[in-house]
């Protein structure tokens, strides 16, 4: 303990500093050199920092430079660059990943903010041969660009390199206006490549490109005349920029002047499109000049085959091919279709509905152009559809051909009252006309009216022709006889109504089951119940069917037999009117027989 | 102060130290263990480094302790007002507590850089802590009155022979069958002879409690006397040079206690001077 006392006493005997200081500082260790840095009582002074740090001082009084920003000015110098941590210690501990360099004053842009620190914080950079010397330094570089890099203008442009140059590369000069130059670029100049008006040459040994003294006054200056001197020098009377085949309003040359004035479309046409030969020969533009008539025909081909003669014009404008000049006088019949009936209202569009009118249309059938109403129910089996010219015209879609006769002819012939019916009363169903499998029963389209009244087995399989005909519904074929009533007598001229509406449960409903052969049941007992037995009256025992005298009575099978007088005696001598419940009847039952019953 | 509260009192200065030493080196650790060129860099620089919050403070704090330690015993020896205040036991327990929490601090404080001329009072610092270390060991040695007062080689031969003649009322032979061993026992025998003997005694009268219908109480009573009168024979065998040895002892750990607090000053007045006030 004692030798390592003495070794730790001799070594640092008279040295108060607290830890050796970073090699920069090196040379200040020393307990005489203390105060070349602390004020004794106060700390480290910033103003013994900057007497050494004199280029920076000198910034920092110009406000210019990292260590004059806001964020660093305000911190004391020991706060980033301490020191008496040790000789290797980082004085300038420097994170060059984060490091905010727009707090110079010079924000790195574009590829600045890729390029290492030391790529452009190197001496050769540094004017200043003080800050030059300096072991490492950021400080001593200079913003104008040529400082670190190469005029490649060898000085033949502004020094504001960044007034063309953006950061991000050299090429293209991204910030540069052709605009703001003597020669704005317009039309085809603005597609075309720098050097093709702005050659590289070779300069002090070096490739250099031309762009100031570029001569621009005349096209032939870069441009070869193409029509060796024959219309001037001045392209411009007739070409523009933006095409060599487009004519600027055909510059000084009225074309009206000519036998052949421009109208409609003409008028944008690219010259060379007719003149074909254009500036191909000594005298361009001039090989129309002999031609006295000028035929469409000669520069557009016949799209109709000469089929609708030879005069566009009759048809055609110069305004367009496909908007005909005469619409409505254009002769179809000229044509393989003449328009007839309907066709010749309708609007040619409606048809020939491309831009081009002109291309032919298919017209052998009908749905070339018309849906199929039908929806294919006139279609064949092997997928063709009927002609629809069977039952259609072009008169009127609605007016058909289709008759009677045809109608017979089908698996349905129309009888008695279906002759009279529309054909919509049976084909319209629901707003859908209908021709293809609608039934051939009469239920199919007439509604059982019997149902529930009448009992099947008078019309099995609800076929009504059991009783009806199509003739008329009143009209009926039954035979009474198959029920349990055979008609006899009066009943075979009553009608049907009078006893089975009787029945009915309303007054259009007839009942026809259910009902009995007993006479009650449809007529009323005029006798007031006196001849009922066991419950029932049977009139039958003493009228008949023919009429109501009571033909089967006989008074000699009563208990009281007539003879004598008695036999030529009126019944009502006998049999007197009564009242029953206000209902007057002839009193037929008589029980006393004797003569004073009768006689006074 | 009964024996019950004093053993809590030194059971809480024993738990300031630990738990003060832990929390230095729990929040610290990592700082210390970084070198010395990375530390600036470290977020918790501000904190730990000897000028920092937390390293100043103890610095300061560690630094009076020790003062206070020092100079509080040093009164109580010397100064005659103090000479009847406690016993001198307990301010040299108190002592022991404030100067080693004192230095502990200090090793914070230090931050584990021991360079410059302050480490000359570090490492003085260091010495008497170890020769205080050493000097406790020596002054249980030397058996003492009830004040502390050092007590003469007669003075301890009559307490032996009481504890002696208490051990014979008690009727239990201490000697076994091959003599009085323990009071013969040569007192230049080396330590593990010695702690040989004593455990050899100490069995020997367990087996005679055997033989004897002794309650509980009274065989912990027979127990420590024997003890006692053990570990008396053995401190009166070394007594002189116990003794002797004290004196060197002063000797050493005086002049570093006083090299570390000249150099202590030294040290604040240099601090002082470059400005570093702490919190002040």
């Amino acid at each position: 303990m004692v030798i390592l006392l003495l070794s730790s006493t001799f070594r640092i005997f008279g040295q108060l500093s607290p830890g050796d200081l970073s090699k920069y500082h090196a040379d200040l260790e020393g307990l005489l050199n203390c105060t070349q840095c602390h004020n004794l009582g106060e700390g480290i002074s910033e103003t013994k920092c900057l007497e050494c740090h004199n280029e920076l001082k000198s910034r920092i009084d110009q406000n210019k430079g990292y260590h004059s920003s806001l964020e660093v000015k305000q911190k004391a110098c020991i706060e980033c660059h301490n020191d008496h941590h040790g000789r290797n210690f980082e004085i300038v501990h420097f994170d060059e990943n984060n490091f905010n360099h727009e707090l110079t004053g010079y924000e790195l842009e574009g590829k600045h903010g890729d390029t290492k620190c030391l790529d452009c914080h190197k001496k050769s950079f540094i004017d200043n041969p003080v800050v030059q010397q300096k072991e490492f330094t950021f400080l001593g570089l200079n913003t104008d660009c040529r400082k670190c890099h190469e005029d490649s203008h060898q000085g033949s442009l502004s020094n504001n390199c960044a007034s063309c140059h953006g950061f991000d590369s050299f090429k293209p000069a991204e910030k540069f206006n052709h605009d703001n130059s003597k020669f704005a670029l317009k039309g085809k100049h603005l597609e075309i490549d720098c050097i093709e008006c702005h050659p590289i040459i070779q300069k002090n040994g070096k490739d250099f490109q031309e762009f100031k003294g570029i001569e621009f006054t005349s096209c032939s200056s870069c441009h070869d005349d193409a029509h060796q001197g024959a219309f001037g020098k001045n392209c411009s009377e007739c070409h523009t920029e933006e095409s060599w085949h487009y004519f600027k309003e055909l510059g000084n040359f009225n074309h009206n002047k000519t036998h052949f004035p421009l109208t409609g479309r003409h008028r944008n046409t690219d010259c060379l499109d007719c003149h074909k030969n254009g500036t191909n020969n000594q005298s361009p533009f001039k090989e129309f000049t002999t031609w006295k008539t000028f035929d469409c025909a000669q520069c557009h081909d016949d799209v109709h085959e000469e089929k609708l003669g030879t005069d566009c014009k009759n048809c055609h404008s110069t305004q367009s091919f496909t908007r005909l000049n005469k619409e409505n006088t254009f002769d179809h019949s000229k044509t393989d279709y003449a328009l007839e009936g309907k066709h010749q209202m309708v609007d040619c569009n409606q048809c020939h509905t491309s831009n081009h009118k002109i291309e032919p249309l298919e017209f052998d059938r009908c749905n070339q152009c018309h849906d199929d109403f039908h929806k294919g129910q006139f279609t064949t089996s092997e997928g063709t559809l009927t002609d629809c010219g069977k039952c259609h015209t072009v008169k009127d879609f609605a007016e058909t051909l289709y008759t009677l006769e045809d109608h017979n002819g089908s698996l349905f012939p129309l009888e008695g009252g279906h002759v009279a019916t529309p054909c919509f009363a049976c084909h319209l169903k629901e707003d859908n006309w209908t021709f293809r499998d609608i039934g051939q029963r009469c239920n199919d389209c007439h509604i059982d009216e019997h149902e529930g009244f009448l009992d099947p087995k008078f019309y099995p399989d609800k076929e009504c022709k059991s009783c009806h005909t199509a003739q008329t519904w009143s009209a009926i074929q039954f035979d009474h006889d198959q029920t349990n009533f055979s008609l006899e007598g009066k009943h075979l001229s009553a009608r049907c109504n009078d006893c089975h509406l009787l029945h009915g449960i309303d007054n259009e409903h007839q009942l026809f089951s259910g009902l009995t052969s007993r006479c009650m049941d449809c007529h009323d007992d005029i006798h007031a119940g006196q001849f009922l037995q066991d419950g029932l009256t049977d009139c039958s025992r003493c009228h008949s069917f023919e009429n109501w005298e009571a033909s089967r009575f006989n008074h000699n099978e009563t208990r009281f037999r007539l003879d004598g007088e008695h036999s030529r005696v009126e019944c009502a001598g006998c049999h007197k009117v009564r009242n029953l419940d206000e209902r007057e009847y002839i009193d037929y039952k008589i029980e006393d027989f004797r003569c004073a019953a009768c006689h006074l | 102060m009964g024996s019950l509260t004093h053993r809590i009192y030194i059971g809480t200065l024993v738990s300031i130290v630990i738990i003060t030493t832990i929390l230095i080196f729990f929040y610290g650790l990592p700082y210390y263990q970084t070198g010395l060129e990375d530390r600036f860099f470290r977020e918790d620089h501000y904190l730990y480094k000897p000028s920092g919050l937390v390293g100043h403070g103890l610095g300061i704090v560690g630094t009076i302790l020790i003062v206070i330690g020092v100079t509080s015993y040093m009164l109580r020896k010397r100064a005659r007002f103090l000479s009847r205040v406690g016993l001198i036991k307990h301010w040299l327990e108190f002592h022991i507590f404030l100067c080693t929490l004192g230095p502990i601090m200090i090793l914070g404080h230090t931050a584990m850089k021991f360079g410059g001329i302050v480490s000359i009072s570090f490492w003085s610092m260091v010495a008497v802590v170890a020769s205080g270390v050493i000097g406790r060991f020596i002054y249980l040695q030397i058996p003492r009155s009830i004040e502390g007062r050092e007590l003469s080689l007669t003075e301890v031969r009559e307490i032996r022979e009481n504890i002696g003649q208490q051990l014979q009322v008690t009727g239990i032979e201490l000697a076994g069958n091959n003599g009085n061993i323990v009071l013969n026992a040569p007192s230049n025998q080396g330590l593990l002879t010695n702690i040989f003997y004593r455990r050899q005694i100490i069995q020997n009268l367990k087996k005679q409690f055997e033989n004897q219908n002794l309650e509980k109480s009274e065989r912990v009573k027979i127990l420590r006397l024997a003890k006692n009168e053990l570990a008396l024979s053995r401190k009166i065998g070394r007594l002189q040079t116990m003794q002797k040895l004290f004196r060197y002892w002063h000797v050493a750990h005086m002049p570093f206690a006083i090299v570390m607090l000249l150099i202590m000053l030294i040290h604040v007045a240099v601090t002082l001077a470059f400005g570093n006030t702490w919190i002040f």
